[in-house]
């Protein structure tokens, strides 16, 4: 019945409730997930087709090529006589994002002799180079252990929210986070943190000097949302990001979703969502890769630690959506965002990166062994690669899983994988006997599964049931793909 | 259907940062538009590869800054309540269309055919793929030229049915019909596909 919303599933026209239903469906339609596994392949092959022609021919702009285009845009400006034009601040309107988290770090901050980064305009004193008061031992432990990452769930913050108006510097204590409010922005500095806050009509600039953040940025067209460290800046475009720094690597940023502006000495670059961008020292240029789960898991443990945070009534000015913190918009969110691995798994996959899959499904699995979706995705990934084997053992403990229509999916793609990889036809009848049983009578792969069935048979001896059951699939399912190869195959197999 | 699943987590996409970035170069702001310029400068030059296959790279970078520039004069008609991806696209490819046009009336005139052959796109044989990836790209390369544009807006470049339909100024409906058709021979290539390790050519 829901299989009809199929191609407007593929085509992306259901809405996301439609969607979510259609995917509940998908879990327990062997048809429908056939199609849309057969989609995707298509919709691989005809982007790698695409990739050969086209994407092969193209590449993406060093920072020095956007340079070179901002000098003839410049050009082009004077050219158009619109002199006028560059009199605007040129920091206006940059924060538009519904919702922004970022977490910040800075490790070992050496006060410079020199200014690193350009401040906009819109910023008017630049922060002053700090000498860190933790510089000791917090340093050391610090780098031990990244900043952002999943131990970090024993961090208490205090009870008490700061309210910061002007220019003012905040403390965080060794044992606790301090908390303080930006107008409709949050912050929250980690123990053994301090930064500087300024807080104005036109912008907020966060210099932290020392120790690591986490922020709540609420959407704001005049309003620039700025962290500066020593290294380099972070400026919001409207996203949602973390930034942390490492020993190794002095200042890191994985952005979670949109795009943010990293700028170091002499260089800025855009950095996209899933993408990691990293200074590793005063002179080096922005080096950006992809993220790793590792790094955007540790960015769901500082959003629960967010929802910790006293919320805080919303000043509302304009007739804006206010944005809500509520708890189950952030279970939400996590639950999307385990929805959003699986399918970049599902993607790495698809687009040949069959390890890269297994190894971040393999760590996925270690911290949610329950998720019934992730171990389904590692046994196909397992298959592609041409381990059958393993994919087997996967679908033969999910065939022991309590819900029913998890266990008959996976008997059925157990058997798939017996008749079809390891040529065995027993395992094969092993599986697709007890499908057969369970499923419904009008389970829209019990035509192949039947038909399976009777090729295990053909392959034991048992001529005459195979027989039997192809005529039974023939008379079934006459006029379908499976009904025809069934009649082809009794033709084969009868004088 | 039943509709009581909770809203979806607000959704921060990128249109919300291209607007901030359009309302900016508007403003002429030049950093913005340097913005731009790195994040769609790749679908850009896709776009004017797709549109013309057999221009050469050094054009191609020309016509690739042309895009970006005229941008200067053109947001100022941008509606701002739509979406600046698919725009930018649509851009894209009328200007190529435009410089195709020039570049053969040209040619027309000096008596003699662009010579861009050396920049045709090789194809390699695709060894080491599976035999199903060879058929479905011989399906493909086979599918009309309408329903390949479709396809590969959809498939590769992700945009929606309105977004395509606003690309290629056709109809909606003409945009899910296109899809529909290459879906479906796509589909029956590979169910056919499947149906051979049974030993059998149908010859559909």
């Amino acid at each position: 019945m829901v299989c009809k919303y199929l191609y407007k599933y593929l085509d992306g026209r259901l809405d996301w409730e439609d969607r979510r239903l259609f995917e509940d469906h998908l879990a327990h339609c062997p048809a429908c997930l056939q199609q849309t596994s057969d989609w995707q392949q298509i919709l691989t092959v005809a982007a790698s087709l695409d990739n050969k022609d086209v994407g092969a021919r193209v590449a993406p702009p060093s920072s020095l090529d956007v340079q070179r285009f901002e000098t003839m845009a410049r050009k082009r400006i004077e050219h158009l006589g619109r002199l006028s034009f560059l009199g605007r601040p040129l920091a206006v309107a940059i924060a538009a994002a519904v919702l922004l988290g970022i977490a910040i770090g800075v490790w070992k901050n050496e006060a410079p002799d020199t200014p690193h980064v350009a401040a906009p305009a819109a910023v008017s004193s630049r922060v002053a180079p700090h000498k860190s008061d933790t510089s000791g031992a917090p340093s050391q432990s610090l780098s031990e252990a990244p900043l952002v990452s999943p131990s970090a769930t024993d961090v208490h913050f205090d009870t008490k929210v700061k309210e910061l108006t002007g220019s003012e510097t905040l403390h965080a204590s060794a044992h606790n986070g301090q908390c303080a409010h930006m107008g409709p922005d949050t912050l929250c500095l980690f123990p053994k943190s301090r930064a500087e806050v300024m807080v104005s009509d036109k912008a907020h600039v966060v210099a932290l000097q020392s120790g690591s953040a986490v922020f709540y940025v609420q959407p704001n067209e005049t309003r620039e949302f700025r962290v500066t460290t020593p290294l380099g800046t972070v400026v919001v475009v409207g996203t949602r990001f973390s930034v942390t720094v490492t020993p190794e690597h002095m200042l890191q940023v994985v952005v979670k979703k949109g795009t943010v502006r990293v700028e170091g000495d002499n260089e800025a670059a855009m950095v996209q969502k899933g993408a990691v961008a990293r200074i590793v020292s005063e002179k080096s240029g922005i080096v950006t890769r992809l993220a790793t789960w590792d790094e955007l898991a540790a960015f769901s443990v500082l959003s629960k630690m967010i929802e910790e945070v006293p919320a805080k009534p919303l000043h509302l000015k304009s007739a804006k959506k206010p944005v809500v913190h509520d708890a189950h918009q952030l279970q939400d969110t996590a639950q999307a965002q385990s929805l959003k691995m699986l399918d970049t798994w599902r993607k790495e996959m698809i687009a040949g990166d069959v390890d890269g899959a297994i190894e971040g499904l393999l760590r996925y699995l270690q911290a949610h062994p329950n998720d019934v979706d992730a171990r389904f995705l590692l046994a196909t990934c397992h298959k592609r690669k041409g381990h059958p084997k393993e994919a087997l053992a996967l679908y033969q403990q999910l065939a022991q899983h309590q819900t029913l229509s998890v266990a008959n999916r996976a008997a059925y793609l157990a058997g798939d994988v017996c008749i079809k990889q390891l040529s065995n036809p027993q395992c094969a009848l092993q599986y697709f006997t007890p499908f057969l049983d369970h499923s419904g009578r009008d389970a829209p792969q019990r035509g192949e599964a039947l038909y399976y069935k009777a090729e295990a048979l053909l392959q034991l001896g048992q001529k005459k049931e195979a027989t039997q059951i192809l005529e039974s699939v023939v008379h079934t399912f006459g006029r379908t793909g499976i009904g025809q190869r069934a009649r082809n195959r009794l033709r084969e197999i009868q004088p | 259907m039943i509709k009581q699943i909770s809203k979806p987590p607000l959704a921060i996409d990128d249109s919300a940062v291209d607007a901030t970035l359009v309302k900016r170069v508007q403003g002429g702001d030049v950093r913005a538009l340097g913005d731009l310029y790195a994040r769609y400068s790749v679908m850009v030059q896709k776009a004017v590869v797709r549109t013309m296959p057999r221009i050469s790279d050094a054009d191609r970078e020309d016509l690739v800054h042309d895009v970006f520039l005229s941008l200067l004069k053109l947001v100022n008609k941008f509606d701002r309540a739509r979406v600046f991806r698919p725009w930018l696209y649509g851009v894209a490819i009328k200007k190529t269309q435009n410089f195709r046009r020039k570049r053969s009336v040209r040619a027309l005139l000096l008596r003699q055919r662009a010579t861009n052959s050396e920049d045709n796109p090789v194809h390699p044989p695709a060894d080491g793929q599976l035999e199903n990836a060879e058929i479905m790209e011989k399906g493909l390369s086979s599918l009309p030229a309408g329903q390949k544009d479709v396809l590969i807006l959809h498939a590769v470049e992700g945009f929606k049915g309105e977004e395509i339909a606003e690309i290629l100024e056709i109809e909606i409906n003409t945009v899910w019909s296109r899809l529909h058709r290459a879906r479906k021979t796509m589909l029956q290539l590979l169910e056919n596909e499947r149906e051979e390790p049974g030993g059998h050519e149908n010859g559909v």
